[in-house]
């Protein structure tokens, strides 16, 4: 029994010794290192085009995006009309509405830097039905919201949306002082707010939908995101501005497939990833891979907001900091005769809450930190000009 | 395999190769082993032999598998090696 033991202790020895793990940078030989990247998609309703242009990177490479400046970009309509695009900066690139045909082709020519040439397929002009509505749910753990429209030609079939949203909160302690460098004093609850603040968000992930299975071209309650019970977006009230916009087949097949490639990955049951086949072409070298879809078509939108008094009543947000109970500090602390306002409140250290009165008389203030009484560290007081 | 990342729709997304357009580190492995023999009496009911000898004697790291990761935001690239030393094995066989 002993033997087998050290047996049994000898080879978990040599197994764990054994196997290894080290770090692994595949030689990737054919250059794909800085592929150009294209994303967005001619509007040819009453907005702008946006077109941004960026270069893939090596997985281990720290920087967050690669843009492509210096680009000259130009959508084309199959009857020989071209529209140049202004450089925004930081690889975007814009042309204000162009008064384009919703039925005529449209591709887009790009001019790199270093003078190669990218031509999109010409893709056909689809025009967005209008948003019905979109809904929210409250489910167990949180918000899901829904978008639904539906075309009465059985034409869109292939949708794709994108959002915006905006959100108010509000810090963990309403401040009512405020240090002027000297002294502290009664603060200017509408002019110096930092209690309530908006912040904003965009979409990260892609959300898609079609009706082609379906008889009607209809589509009931197309996923938009999802919002955890405790999170701050709904702690006071939430908005969300909804953009469809419809693909046609080749475009909704991209976007499906970057979905599964990218979103859906990592357990045994997934597909397996598959190359991405984007409609933008190097001319001169039709073999060199171009990620990116380019569409054309009419963008419709439609905002809603949720209040938290529609909400469940037991969902709570979760404060981002920790915040402890208030306490108070001393103009003059009675006990070490020490200026402890001066230290703590005019060096804006802590931020003053409300003022303390002992006997009638002003002794000191209740304080804070910034984490937890003011909002503008992680929004603005600003409220945006479509808030309701 | 995936070669390159780029951002699109929001977040960063992971670029693939084509399939089995890569192949993992090239596997070689060296084995060593020696018989010893005892007697070779007729009468014996079973005849017994030690062979000694060592897997790996090289004690090449041979990618098992690799693999990638997300780490801290990052995607990395490991490679796993199971018995990357060399390994002494001792066996007894009975011949009857």
């Amino acid at each position: 029994m002993k033997a087998l033991r050290t047996i049994l202790y000898i080879l978990t020895l040599v197994l764990t010794l054994g196997a290894c793990k080290e770090p692994y940078s595949p030689v990737v030989k054919t250059l794909p290192n800085n592929l150009l990247v294209v994303e967005g998609m001619i509007n040819t309703g009453p907005d702008s085009t946006f077109i941004k242009l960026s270069r893939t990177t090596l997985l281990d490479q720290k920087m967050a995006v690669l843009v492509e400046t210096g680009a000259m970009v130009n959508i084309e309509s199959d009857a020989n009309d071209s529209y140049s695009l202004k450089e925004l900066g930081s690889g975007s690139y814009t042309v204000g509405p162009s008064n384009l045909s919703q039925t005529k082709k449209y591709r887009l020519r790009i001019k790199t830097k270093d003078g190669k040439i990218y031509l999109s397929d010409f893709v056909d002009t689809k025009v967005s039905p209008p948003i019905d509505s979109i809904t929210w749910e409250a489910k167990q753990d949180g918000l899901q919201l829904y978008s639904h429209t539906h075309d009465e030609q059985n034409k869109s079939r292939y949708y794709k949306w994108e959002y915006t949203d905006n959100w108010e909160f509000n810090a963990s302690f309403r401040s009512t002082s405020v240090t002027n460098g000297k002294e502290v004093v009664d603060r200017d609850m509408t002019a110096d707010n930092i209690f309530t603040c908006w912040d904003a968000g965009k979409s990260s992930t892609i959300m898609i939908g079609t009706s082609a299975r379906l008889a009607k071209d209809q589509i009931n309650k197309g996923l938009l995101n999802f919002i955890p019970a405790n999170a701050e977006k709904i702690s006071v009230k939430y908005s969300i501005l909804v953009k469809q916009q419809v693909l046609t087949k080749e475009g909704f097949d991209f976007w499906e497939r970057l979905q599964k490639n990218t979103e859906n990955l990592g357990s045994i049951f997934d597909a397996q990833p598959s190359q991405l086949a984007g409609n933008i072409h190097n001319v001169s070298d039709p073999a060199e891979p171009v990620i990116g879809f380019i569409s054309a078509g009419t963008v419709q939108q439609k905002r809603i907001f949720i209040a938290k008094d529609k909400l469940p009543t037991n969902w709570n947000s979760t404060y981002p900091y920790l915040c402890y109970q208030l306490d108070t500090l001393y103009i003059v602390n009675p006990r070490t005769g020490a200026r402890d306002e001066d230290k703590y409140f005019q060096t804006r250290l802590f931020v003053p809450i409300n003022p303390v009165f002992i006997d009638g008389e002003l002794k000191g203030h209740t304080r804070s930190t910034k984490e937890c009484a003011d909002c503008t560290i992680r929004g603005t007081n600003k409220k945006p000009i479509f808030w309701q | 395999m995936p070669i390159a990342k780029y951002y699109y729709a929001g977040s960063e997304r992971v670029y693939y190769s084509e399939r089995n357009a890569y192949r993992i580190p090239d596997y070689f492995r060296t084995d060593v082993s020696f018989n010893i023999e005892g007697n070779h009496k007729l009468k014996q009911l079973t005849h017994g032999s030690w062979t000694v000898g060592v897997y790996n004697l090289t004690g090449r790291k041979n990618a098992f598998s690799t693999y990638f990761a997300q780490q801290s935001g990052m995607i990395k690239g490991y490679k796993l090696s199971i018995f990357a030393t060399v390994l002494p094995f001792v066996n007894y066989n009975i011949k009857f």
